[in-house]
């Protein structure tokens, strides 16, 4: 027998077949075209990010000091700088990347979802640099450049239709594109003379920050408050998702009586629908919809299953809410938010506060609600980023953008909603 | 070239809508054609002996040619290793045309060079940059040059 370097020995089975097998278990390794794998991470094509980081060795605990390569989705690692050939390689599909504690300092941990997966431990020289690796990492999935492309791809067929002057008005409302936000939605049942303010300018201020690189003791209070729980559904129906990701017609729930559907932000072009774009030729492999009108709508259906969290918050009191959101398994962070009191004219505004840190990086989340049968609303979220110091300017910022983020819920002080964490994509 | 086998084990059982049994010849010589479940997902080709749970191997899509071999059947070669080619054989012409496409656009390098043409395009028509509003404007894997971005907040360590 020999022992590979990579855990791996060579038996000869009783076809007298040479065989790769695993050390542990003995059972055949899976296969994969290596040599192009590694041809890959040294070829000319310009990798995402490139440096020096710690890892923590697998048998041998240490930190190892290794020059990474950051290639779309894979993740190589080379014993020095000039190495000809990976020592190996982490694929980045289905993990989170998130900060750790631990003796070294700016560690941070790739976590994967399944059964037995390892944990890789890294560590960075310094803060920056530790972050920067982290933003890098969890964005380098395949299903992250996929959203990105589909919904540029939706924003440029929406673009053409309306450059090619096409049908006004009729078709099927808030399917794409078109935020569908009214102020009045925040304002709660129990407070009367809520004022309700110009449709367009404030919806967004219900729109989620979120530290991206949650310090770890941010973590450890969002655990605290956090159940994982069956989810209580929301006690009032939601309202219709922002970001014009709201399903055909049932899902543009009304609250307050307010009406939805009229209340769609301009994008500086007029509030008509867009019309439904024809369905793709060719549908994307990639994903079971089509880009366009069903995509967004389609994300409900997807029923995440192993990778749905439900997050339960009780006790939120009406002045000042937290509204905890866990790090699902795939990659979309958690969220430590507070709302701020009510203003004095009734207003109802929401800040961001970042837990620790000032000038932080701060993540947006786009919330995606999902009609359920029950008329209760669960949400996916994801995430990308802003670069605003502080919440106010971030506020600001989103009130400037169509196209943000939806609303959460103001709720009763003694009611509990539930926020459903969710991969995107299957 | 040590990779982490068990994640990969796991993507291969995610849902796909492109699964199914093909002939698979690998390109070693003497390999002859073996009763194969292909499955494809993110940028990689799973290969299953038919109702294990497990795959055989794995195949990274990127830097590969796709080649129409005849009307039923494709190959599929890595640039590093022209002569090497894997193949596949299909029931049908459709079918065939239909693995040929979704492997060629299952690659992150092709989704890749669609958002920069799709940025820049929207950008064009709009004045518009259409990532900013999701704040990853500056994300080096979206960049027209695509080159390492001299941010600092995006290059090396170092």
């Amino acid at each position: 027998m020999n022992a590979g370097s990579s855990g791996r020995i060579l038996i000869c089975d009783s076809d007298k077949v040479m065989k790769k097998v695993n050390r542990e278990s003995f059972e055949e390794k899976m296969k994969l075209n290596e040599r192009s794998v590694a041809h890959y991470a040294t070829c000319d094509s310009p990798p995402d990010k490139t440096g020096f980081l710690f890892k923590k060795g697998e048998r041998n605990t240490a930190y190892h000091r290794r020059w990474f390569v950051l290639k779309s989705n894979m993740l190589f690692y080379f014993e020095e700088r000039d190495g000809r050939e990976p020592i190996g390689v982490i694929v980045l599909e289905g993990c989170t990347v998130e900060l750790c504690e631990s003796a070294e300092e700016f560690a941070f941990a790739v976590k994967f979802d399944c059964a037995k997966a390892r944990v890789y431990k890294m560590a960075a020289d310094s803060q920056a640099a530790m972050e920067s690796w982290v933003k890098a990492l969890s964005r380098a999935s395949f299903d992250y450049m996929r959203l990105v492309v589909k919904e540029l791809e939706r924003q440029l067929e929406e673009i053409q239709e309306a450059a090619g002057g096409g049908c006004a008005g009729a078709g099927v409302a808030g399917l794409q594109g078109r935020p569908k936000l009214a102020r009045r939605n925040y304002v709660s049942r129990s407070r009367s003379g809520a004022s309700s303010s110009s449709s367009s300018s404030s919806s967004l201020s219900s729109s989620c920050a979120l530290p991206m690189s949650i310090p770890s003791s941010a973590q450890k209070s969002i655990k605290d408050e956090v159940h994982r729980e069956n989810g209580v559904a929301w006690s009032k129906p939601p309202v219709a998702l922002a970001n014009g990701f709201v399903e055909g017609g049932s899902s543009c729930v009304a609250w307050d009586g307010c009406a939805d559907s009229g209340n769609s932000i301009g994008i500086g072009d007029g509030a008509r629908a867009p019309p439904v774009p024809p369905r793709r030729r060719g549908a994307s492999l990639e994903s079971p919809v089509s880009p366009g009108t069903v995509c967004f709508s389609k994300l409900h259906d997807w029923s995440c299953t192993e990778h749905l969290m439900n997050v339960k918050i009780t006790n939120i009191e009406y002045a000042s809410r937290h509204i905890s959101v866990m790090r699902s398994p795939t990659c979309w962070l958690a969220v430590v938010l507070r709302w701020m009191p009510v203003r004095d004219n009734g207003e109802h505004c929401c800040h961001f506060k970042m837990p620790t840190v000032e000038n932080q990086n701060v993540d947006v989340v786009h919330m995606f609600p999902k009609a359920t049968q029950d008329k209760s609303s669960k949400y996916f979220l994801a995430v990308s980023s802003l670069k605003p110091a502080n919440a106010a300017d971030l506020i600001n910022q989103e009130i400037k953008k169509p196209n943000a983020f939806s609303v959460i819920q103001l709720l009763s002080s003694d009611a509990s909603f539930s926020v459903t964490l969710g991969k995107l994509f299957d | 070239m040590r990779f982490n086998e068990k994640e990969l084990v796991s993507l291969s059982r995610q849902p796909s809508e492109m699964a199914a049994e093909l002939g698979m010849r690998g390109p070693k010589k003497g390999d002859v054609v073996k009763k194969r479940l292909v499955k494809l997902v993110v940028n990689f080709l799973f290969y299953f002996r038919t109702d294990e749970e497990e795959p055989i191997g794995a195949l990274l899509l990127e830097q590969c040619r796709v080649e129409r071999e005849d009307s039923q059947s494709f190959s599929i070669t890595f640039l590093d290793e022209a002569e090497r080619k894997y193949l596949f054989e299909c029931d049908s012409e459709e079918q065939c045309g239909e693995w040929m496409d979704s492997i060629i656009k299952a690659s992150y390098e092709f989704m890749r060079k669609n958002l920069i043409f799709y940025r820049t395009e929207i950008h064009r028509l709009t004045g518009k940059d259409p990532l900013e509003q999701y704040g990853i404007s500056d994300e080096t894997r979206f960049q027209v040059s695509n080159g390492l971005q001299l941010a600092p907040s995006a290059t090396s360590s170092l």
